[in-house]
């Protein structure tokens, strides 16, 4: 394609196609524990990206030969659903969903004391239901917060952003259109620990200055990114701490209201209840691993804990 | 379909819910059993999508998304579109599924939802022809399960159902080379009317309406009923092991149409707009 065929991306003033600064992030929205059965969940909209991610484990590994005698195996799946790109995907995953699934659990991977978990999975699900070019970039952050939100102890937050090259600028977090027009992209993620890399691709042409000067712009973002991270999961223990707050002021009526028990089954829903403060019964004769385990539910009914 | 440990229900969780059906005529979350848990729809949550919903049903959530492309029709249908529905029941929505290639129970919720949609003649395909012999619009409807707390099929035909509606796509034009050409017009997807299922278990002798993850547990025998917005049958699937006596199946398929005309109306007039999943 010739030079002057293409659209511009960056006008005269210096701003890109949807009115951002060279340096500006896109909206970011971050929630966490939003799903019911996962151990740990996320949601992020990064732009228009909406992806959602869940958490599973330590737990039970399927199957079992896969099981690692010094450490957990960490498990990653990135998805893309079909309806999320312009053209239908076929929902059969395609290369790049594996490739990207391996990039994202080894940008995790570093984060997590996976030597205390030994011969069990993490499960980590990522699908993405609406794409806009950094997708690989938010399902890390979001898989971070779920991570956390399930209760694993973490060595830092991991949060990433692609930086790319548009029109011969440095512009941080590109939009699917610059990504797919521009003359590079070059995702990262940042452990925000020590501030030490854990995801780094590149794609294009840069010189080594620029690739500095996009590095150094992705880490700064990154900085960001992780503020955001923490005040999300600071927020839940917040609404925990305050709804407990409003319960204990409710007082004892609402126990009361619970629905009636039958009468026969009082004695056996006691000792169910016993069983459950030393540890699930139920998992007792499932898996001596799990019992190891941390329990990292809060407080579900006895139910849906299943 | 118990896959893992924990999808087993304990002999005492199960009687512990028969005493509670039997002796207070109430279920584990205070219904009755010809109650249904509340719905909401929200459309128009994934932008790359030409439509797109999200459904609720109780706690149980399912995303679906419409894409439409041009294609060849059927030889034994050339003038008429093809509607393609496909679900997947992804490991988001519990720990008991796993990713790989779509599973019986996933090919079973998708037939049963597509069987209503086109049995009921909802998606109007005969207007979706471009050339006839040629070219016609290949509707695609992929529904993503991503919370389960039981009966996908009912929460996967409203997302559908939902979904279809707010679809918007391309107006076309035949170039007098006769390249189809896509404009920027866009007018809503043709639909002739709605259509909704609503699904019953049965355990031991008690039929339940939209069943939630544990009574679907512990259910013996199932039952999926479908019906058009004018309200006559147009799909029904008895599964699982267990049966059903003739009079069962009668006050199923009367209650299940009170049931999908109610939800029918609420696609119609309680669908909101956003721009958010969650």
């Amino acid at each position: 394609m010739k030079k002057d065929e293409k659209r511009r991306l960056i006008d005269n003033k210096g701003l890109r196609l949807d009115g951002r600064k060279a340096d500006e992030l896109r909206p970011i929205t971050l929630k966490v524990g939003i799903l019911e059965r996962a151990n740990g969940s996320a949601y992020i909209e990064h732009g228009n990206n909406k992806i959602l991610v869940a958490v599973y484990g330590p737990r039970e590994i399927h199957p079992k030969h896969l099981a690692l005698p010094n450490k957990a195996n960490v498990r990653c799946e990135y998805r893309l659903a079909t309806f999320s790109v312009n053209e239908r995907k076929s929902p059969a995953p395609r290369r790049r969903e594996h490739e990207l699934s391996k990039i994202i659990q080894e940008a995790l991977e570093s984060a997590i004391f996976t030597e205390r978990y030994p011969r069990v999975a993490i499960d980590i699900y990522i699908q993405v239901l609406d794409a806009d070019g950094g997708t690989r970039c938010a399902s890390v952050t979001a898989a971070s917060l779920a991570l956390a939100d399930a209760g694993l102890p973490l060595s830092g937050m991991v949060s990433a952003v692609a930086v790319g090259k548009v029109d011969g600028q440095i512009v941080l977090d590109l939009s699917d259109i610059e990504d797919k027009e521009g003359e590079g992209d070059l995702p990262i993620a940042v452990n925000n620990q020590d501030g030490s890399l854990t995801l780094l691709q590149l794609d294009g042409d840069f010189s080594v200055e620029d690739f500095e000067k996009a590095l150094d712009l992705g880490t700064e973002a990154c900085k960001t990114i992780y503020e955001m991270q923490k005040q999300v999961l600071l927020q839940k223990y917040e609404d925990i701490r305050s709804s407990i707050k409003a319960a204990e002021a409710e007082g004892e009526e609402e126990i009361d209201e619970e629905l009636g028990e039958p009468e026969s089954l009082r004695i056996a829903d006691e000792d169910e209840e016993n069983g459950e403060e030393e540890g699930d019964l139920e998992f007792v004769d499932i898996e001596v691993d799990e019992d190891e385990d941390e329990e990292n539910g809060e407080d579900e009914d006895y139910f849906s804990d299943q | 379909m118990p896959q893992r440990p924990e999808d087993i229900v304990g002999e005492i969780e199960k009687k512990h819910l028969l005493d509670l059906f039997r002796k207070k005529k109430i279920r584990q979350d205070g219904r009755s059993f010809n109650e249904t848990r509340p719905l909401t729809i929200e459309v128009n949550c994934i932008k790359k999508a030409e439509g797109s919903a999200k459904a609720t049903l109780g706690q149980s959530l399912a995303v679906a998304g419409v894409k439409m492309e041009l294609g060849e029709p059927f030889p034994d249908t050339p003038d008429m579109g093809v509607l393609i529905i496909n679900s997947e029941l992804s490991p988001i929505a519990s720990p008991t599924l796993e990713s790989g290639p779509p599973t019986k129970e996933s090919i079973e919720i998708a037939r049963v939802i597509d069987r209503g949609m086109r049995e009921s003649h909802a998606v109007a395909l005969d207007k979706l022809c471009v050339v006839p012999g040629g070219k016609v619009w290949i509707v695609f409807v992929d529904i993503y399960f991503i919370g389960d707390s039981g009966n996908f099929f009912d929460v996967g035909s409203i997302a559908t159902m939902a979904a279809l509606k707010s679809t918007m796509m391309p107006v076309t034009k035949v170039e007098k080379d006769g390249t189809i050409v896509k404009t920027e017009e866009t007018i809503p997807l043709p639909l002739n009317r709605l259509a909704a299922s609503q699904t019953f278990v049965k355990v031991e002798d008690i039929i339940l309406c939209d069943p939630d993850l544990m009574e679907e547990r512990i259910a013996e025998a199932r039952f999926t009923c479908a019906f058009t917005e004018e309200g006559r049958l147009c799909a029904v699937q008895k599964g699982l092991n267990g049966t059903f006596k003739r009079d069962e199946i009668m006050e199923m398929i009367r209650t299940g149409q009170q049931k999908s005309l109610e939800r029918i109306a609420h696609i119609k007039e309680n669908s909101v707009d956003t721009n958010h999943v969650f």
